[in-house]
């Protein structure tokens, strides 16, 4: 559980610190998602369950600061989840890199996702020629964020050990 | 067995968000409740993170004033000059206004009361085009007022909380404005693209908007009042097929830069 606190209250203050940045920032390109790199590392190294309802505590928490429709995050993280939780015996994640790049497949997967569901819903693809431009910048920041996340994590179970961090 | 517990969770998470996601009433009143909840507490984080950012960029903004200050004071003196001038030509205008008013029995319409709302964030996808300001239904804001800054047309209100509101702004792919170009017989759809330019649509080929026309709201569409600036039109495409124009319209007021924003409550 102390994972799981630990996890949604590190990932809230970086969210609201992003969001508010984002104010202050006039480009649209770094919008990285900070959600799916806390998903995927609970995931492959913690728990199965613990990294699910992070998946659905940070699509909940996202769709606060967004004008999404409702549920259209919160479907996507828990794609993103499902994604992790089948795969979690066939890749090997043994770098920040491969997390990264994991994080970065995630994200795109996340777009095109919603670009489906958009269609499957609504009928409406409106929206899909803004999403596809910003798929390939948001993947790589969103990589790039992850690298700092993996290390925090893995200082935190290098300090504090499995015991008490469990 | 745990784990195909989790994953039974997650699968019926999954069509439970769907079902979300397509505003299926059993699945989506509930849920609207418990987002309402993570936006409120969101809203306030975000008043409590926005103020040392603003804090930084008043100060930021004092330096650069300064050093700007001397050569703006001359330019303004010249400027101020000329604004007499001109303000004396439209208090005159002005009486003459009021009285033709009086003639043809006219009383305003649409009187909205104004309320001014900081920008505190943005939308945490670049999917949507979306701001967040400070204030919710607490000081009387609603769900499609029309959101305004000095420049121009913003946005309208999509989602109000207690504190906290969610502003569609006009570059949103799911924005439309029914739009007059001013003093021309012209009338159109002003659609976001989602990217900075708007695309004006429904302007038949041989209407003759043109490069430099400024478009204003038309106040058809029931959500923003008559006569608000909208952008500028900076490219008409005749080569295209069919029977419309394609136009590109620039907006006046840029989101990324707002600051201040005004909700016209009803």
């Amino acid at each position: 559980m102390t994972r799981f606190f630990v996890s949604l209250v590190f990932f809230f203050i970086l969210t609201t610190s992003q969001v508010t940045l984002l104010n202050y920032i006039p480009f649209d390109f770094l919008k990285a998602d900070l959600g799916i790199p806390f998903i995927l590392y609970e995931a492959f190294f913690g728990s199965i369950s613990i990294a699910f309802w992070i998946a659905v505590s940070v699509g909940i928490i996202q769709e606060g600061f967004s004008s999404c429709g409702p549920g259209g995050i919160l479907f996507g993280k828990i794609s993103i989840f499902l994604f992790s939780f089948f795969m979690k015996n066939r890749l090997f994640v043994e770098s920040q890199y491969t997390f990264g790049a994991i994080c970065g497949f995630s994200e795109v997967l996340e777009s095109l996702l919603m670009i489906g569901l958009s269609l499957i819903t609504r009928g409406d693809i409106s929206n899909a020629p803004n999403i596809l431009y910003y798929i390939l910048p948001n993947a790589t920041l969103s990589s790039l964020f992850s690298f700092p996340i993996y290390h925090i994590y893995r200082s935190f179970e290098y300090k504090y050990g499995e015991r008490e961090w469990e | 067995m745990r784990s195909y517990i989790t994953l039974f969770g997650a699968v019926l998470a999954l069509v439970i968000s769907f079902l979300i996601f397509t505003n299926f009433p059993a699945a989506n009143r509930p849920y609207t409740i418990l987002r309402g909840f993570f936006s409120e507490i969101s809203g306030i984080a975000l008043k409590i993170f926005d103020m040392p950012m603003r804090r930084v960029r008043e100060y930021y903004d004092l330096y650069i004033d300064v050093i700007h200050a001397k050569k703006e004071v001359i330019e303004l003196r010249k400027k101020m000059d000329a604004l007499y001038l001109e303000c004396a030509r439209l208090r005159e205008m002005e009486r003459e206004n009021i009285k033709l008013r009086k003639i043809l029995e006219l009383s305003e319409k649409n009187t909205y009361r104004m309320t001014v709302a900081q920008v505190v964030g943005e939308d945490v996808k670049s999917w949507h085009k979306c701001i967040i300001i400070d204030k919710g239904t607490d000081s009387g804001i609603r769900e499609r007022m029309a959101v305004i800054s000095p420049r121009g047309l913003v946005g309208q209100v999509m989602e109000a909380n207690r504190k906290s509101s969610k502003i569609m702004v006009i570059n949103d792919t799911n924005s439309a404005i029914d739009v007059y170009v001013e003093g021309k017989e012209i009338r159109g759809i002003a659609e976001g693209s989602g990217f900075s330019t708007l695309k004006l649509k429904y302007v038949k080929k041989n209407e003759e908007p043109e490069i430099g026309d400024r478009l204003i709201t038309s106040g058809k569409d029931g959500i923003y009042p008559k006569g608000i600036p909208l952008g500028i039109v900076v490219n008409v495409d005749r080569k295209k097929g069919g029977i419309f124009l394609d136009i590109d319209v620039v907006p006046f007021a840029n989101y990324r830069v707002l600051d201040q924003v005004i909700v016209l409550r009803k």
